[in-house]
């Protein structure tokens, strides 16, 4: 199996689950819509069909009792229920994670398939059954009918080598079965072709094909009739053949064939020698369970032996049967009886013949004429809107020889009389003496039950296009023009266009040098030109990567419906989401960091936010509370905003929380502004609930939220009011493939410094700088800040330079909300940089971010200014 | 032209779909005694097939496709 098939079905089949689980969703909301139903069959039905491609049965069992479910709900049989809605979540939920399972290791774990076994059982046990009552009867009674075919079917019209297969796939453990196909009359017309569609059977053993009506005279048959029967023998599983025939289900038959009925020895029973000893020798090594001695004699045996023989016949099958002893010994027993007696084998497991008087029964006309009578009559149905009389008179003709020939084929001579009688006064302008007689008859010669049937093509007709509607539409969902590209191929791409960024701006290096060092100032001037030529389609293509990089952030989204369904379930609350701006578009690695920080608002929203109903009606709020997740462009940054109309932080209860857990002063519990102890919840370890759900409250959350933002270069911020409501803001930059950085010199060294942490650049002259208690500060604009030299922190044993006015140069950052001075040597200016973090035994080096590769060739180290004072603090 | 006809011989190449059938039918019924070369026959469309179990041609080669060539065993059996 290729790699690439099974990659593309993992990305394929997410895409399908994503949208099953959507629709799911939709329909609980908005009730049974034919339209979505539809849809969300045809999703199962396509991921069913995939996963059948691989050898993954449990996945495959459990799509198809979903399939099935989902079919009844379809059909009307079941109505949509959120009973109905979760079975079929949480069966998805499975298949994710198998799916899941399969990209990780390609196989799937003992307990997933346990799981998905039992999930299939419960459907098919809470859903299905009910709805399966009706079927026993029909089952049954089909059943009864296969028998009775079993025992018309004569299996010697099959070659033994062919049996002889299907019998060793049996052994096998498969299951045969034969498939009788008949192809409705009109076949031909609808574009099938039933032999090739035989001929592609799944694990086919054999086939043939006949006329199931005889022709009195070919000259005047209408060779656009199909009259072809198939009969065939495959060892592919039910559920494989049902989907191979899933367009004309209605006109095969599957029997199951228990294998001993393939065993029927064949050829001349006389003349030839009897090898008495053979039997008795035989019997022996089966007792003694010889195996290879007996396999030997045998075969010995069948060369000497005549193959044409009856007897050799019977040799042929025991040496096939011998590989599977000793679940075969009654089998051999029987034959080697068989061939003392020289009369068929008699297996002594075999069915008894039941039921053969049930033909008589039956009714006038054998099903095959009925059909016959049934396709002329929706012909003539159709001829009222035929104008062109001469072509009325062809059909008319061609229906009545056709129910002729039928007729004489069934040696029926009383009704051939009658309806000649009949075909005599029928002219193309008026048939209804035909239609009548055709009418008379088939309601005539069938029982209630058969009505059904009768019916059928037509109604199979309305099936099959509604078939082919549905195709169209799935080859329109197909035919998108969505290219899906594996995130490294983008990556590489990416890094690419990095590295072609260096070499086009060493060319400018290159044409200084030419016009400095070598004095050619024509060559320095076409250097620069052809420079900015190559500039000019980098930075397009920088951009163009960019854009393929950019996801909406739907893909985030989507998974909310979800999850506020399942939780606002679980907590017994009423709460409607609202989705805005999922269109907005962002970086692809940003919307994935959005989306575990988003999981937590979100949560506590529900479980902390929004009140119970009866609490919700004591305030005078609506029952059902609301949650908007909301998505915006701010200049380079995307906007997220959680916004629920819940209860909202009490700042008091907050500060008083914060001071129990001593994670602030008494003194700043006095102190501090509503606002600002509203902000308190991202502080690690806090949490306001009273007890810990399985949801949130574990005091992780928040600090979780403000971290993983964070380490994007984005920002957190919270605004509440009591029992209105709480906004939660994420901001993150569009894209992390470009940082921003100011570059300054230390020690004769370039660095970079991430722009979002840099405030000011100040100078500062050394006598503003007073230490306190060994620690350096200044004034700045009547604040103290802190100051650190950049040489001690990077451990650097080299004091700072300062400029001819004897002024440090100041940057200062604010990091978590602190302003603080870094003393540098010299400032920079800005740059645009593609940084690229450490790997392996860097990777520790926590104080930088990364390195960037500078236009010249030269390395920047890029500071990482928060783990950097944080270093330093833990030196000292 | 996937059928050639030469004589009383019908020789079909590769692929014959159900646009063929015609031609077939009334060279089957012109013809008293049809042969049929099927060994380069990779498909026919089952109208075509069909028109070959009504006028039971003889049947000078089976095709070489072996799940093709099962057709025309059992049947040249029975």
């Amino acid at each position: 199996m290729s790699n690439s098939l099974i990659e593309q079905f993992i990305i394929e089949s997410r895409d399908y689950l994503q949208r099953i689980e959507e629709i799911l969703i939709t329909l609980e909301e908005s009730g049974e819509d034919k339209n979505l139903l539809n849809e969300l069959f045809r999703f199962v039905h396509t991921l069913k069909g995939n996963s059948g491609l691989f050898n993954f049965p449990s996945m495959t069992k459990l799509l198809h009792v979903s399939e099935d479910l989902m079919n009844f709900v379809r059909e009307g049989t079941i109505s949509y229920s959120s009973e109905i809605a979760d079975i079929l979540l949480e069966a998805m939920d499975i298949v994710s994670m198998m799916i899941d399972e399969i990209e990780d290791s390609g196989l799937l774990s003992h307990s997933l398939i346990q799981s998905a076994e039992e999930k299939a059982k419960e459907i098919k046990e809470k859903f299905l059954r009910s709805t399966e009552k009706r079927e026993p009867e029909i089952k049954e009674k089909s059943e009864k009918k296969e028998q009775i075919v079993e025992k018309i079917f004569d299996f010697s019209i099959i070659p033994e080598e062919f049996r002889m297969r299907a019998v060793k796939e049996a052994l096998e453990g498969k299951q045969i079965i034969l498939v009788l196909y008949s192809p409705e009359a009109e076949c031909f017309y609808k574009g099938e072709d039933p032999l090739y569609l035989v001929r592609n059977t799944p694990e086919l053993i054999w086939a043939r094909c006949y006329l199931r009506e005889e022709i009195a005279d070919p000259s005047l048959m209408d060779i656009y009739q199909c009259i072809t029967n198939f009969e065939l023998l495959s060892s592919a599983s039910k559920e494989e053949l049902s989907e191979h025939f899933k367009y004309v289900l209605d006109q095969v038959k599957f029997i199951d064939i228990e294998y001993s009925t393939l065993i029927i020895p064949e050829g001349e029973k006389n003349g030839g020698p009897v090898y008495e000893d053979f039997i008795s020798d035989a019997r022996k090594y089966v007792k003694e369970n010889n195996i290879a001695i007996f396999k030997n004699a045998t075969k010995a045996l069948i060369d000497l032996s005549s193959p044409k023989l009856y007897f050799t016949s019977i040799l042929r099958w025991i040496e096939l049967l011998i590989d599977y002893l000793p679940k075969t010994k009654n089998i051999i027993e029987a034959l080697l009886q068989s061939l003392e007696t020289m009369s068929p084998p008699v297996f002594s497991f075999e069915k008894e013949p039941v039921l053969t008087q049930k033909k008589e029964e039956k009714t006038e006309f054998p099903d095959e004429f009925l059909k016959i009578l049934n396709s002329q009559k929706i012909v003539l149905e159709k001829l009222n809107s035929v104008e062109d009389n001469l072509m009325k008179s062809n059909i008319l003709k061609s229906i009545i020889s056709s129910i002729e020939n039928g007729l004489i084929s069934l040696k029926k001579p009383e009704i051939l009389n009658e309806f000649k009688k009949i075909s005599k006064k029928i002219s193309p302008e008026d048939f209804n003496l035909l239609k009548e007689w055709i009418e008379i008859k088939c309601s005539f010669s069938l029982p209630s039950e058969k009505t059904k049937e009768i019916v059928s093509p037509e109604v199979t007709f309305t099936n099959a296009e509604q078939q082919i509607t549905e195709k169209e539409v799935s080859l329109l969902h197909t035919v998108s023009k969505v290219l899906k590209v594996d995130e490294i191929k983008i990556d590489r791409l990416m890094n690419l266009i990095g590295e072609f960024v260096v070499a086009k701006n060493s060319l400018s290096y290159l044409a200084q040098k030419a016009d400095n060092v070598y004095g050619i100032q024509e060559l320095s001037k076409e250097l620069k030109a052809q420079y900015s030529v190559l500039n000019r389609i980098s930075e397009e293509m920088q951009d163009a990567i960019m854009q393929i990089r950019m996801v909406p952030v739907s893909t985030v989204f989507q998974r909310f419906p979800r999850l506020v369904r399942d939780l606002s379930k679980k907590l017994n609350k009423k709460v409607r989401l609202i989705i805005e701006g999922e269109e907005t578009e962002a970086d692809k690695n940003v919307i994935e960091a959005l989306a575990e920080p988003l999981i937590h608002i979100v949560r506590n929203s529900l479980d902390h936010g929004i009140e119970p109903p009866e609490e919700r009606i004591a305030k005078g709020k609506p029952e059902t509370g609301t949650i908007i997740l909301k998505a915006k462009h701010e200049a380079d940054s995307v906007v997220i905003e959680v916004i629920d109309d819940g209860r909202g932080i009490d700042p008091k209860k907050v500060k008083l929380k914060a001071y129990q857990k001593g994670l602030i002063t008494e003194e700043h519990l006095e102190k501090m502004k509503d606002e600002e102890a509203v902000n308190l919840i991202f502080l690690p370890g806090f949490s306001t609930a009273e007890s810990a759900t399985d949801l949130s409250g574990r005091g992780v959350g928040m600090d979780v939220v403000r971290t993983a933002v964070e380490k994007f270069g984005g920002s957190v911020r919270v605004q509440s009011a009591l029992d209105k409501g709480t906004t939660i803001t994420l901001s993150l930059p569009l894209s992390m493939a470009v940082s921003h950085v100011m570059i300054i010199e230390s020690a004769g060294e370039k660095y970079g410094v991430p722009i979002e942490s840099v405030v000011e650049t100040v100078r500062v002259s050394k006598q503003r700088i007073k230490t306190v208690k060994g620690k350096m500060t200044t004034v700045l604009r009547n604040k103290v800040i802190p100051l650190f030299y950049l040489n001690d922190l990077l451990e650097i044993k080299k004091s700072q330079t300062t400029n001819e006015e004897g002024e440090y140069a100041v940057l200062v950052l604010s990091i978590k909300g602190e302003l603080i001075g870094i003393v540098v040597d010299k400032f920079h200016g800005t740059a645009d940089i593609i940084l690229k973090p450490f790997t392996g035994f860097l990777t520790n080096m926590k104080i930088f971010s990364g390195t960037a590769i500078m236009g010249d060739g030269s390395v920047l180290l890029v500071i990482n200014p928060k783990e950097l004072i944080y270093a330093s603090k833990i030196q000292k | 032209m996937p059928v050639k006809f030469k004589n009383n011989v019908a020789k079909f190449t590769d692929l014959l779909s159900i646009e063929d059938a015609e031609t077939l039918f009334n060279w089957f019924i012109k013809k008293k005694k049809p042969k049929i070369d099927l060994s380069k026959l990779n498909h026919l469309h089952t109208a075509c097939l069909q028109l070959l179990l009504i006028f039971k041609p003889k049947i000078i080669a089976l095709p070489e496709q072996k799940d093709l060539k099962m057709f025309f065993n059992a049947w040249e059996e029975t």
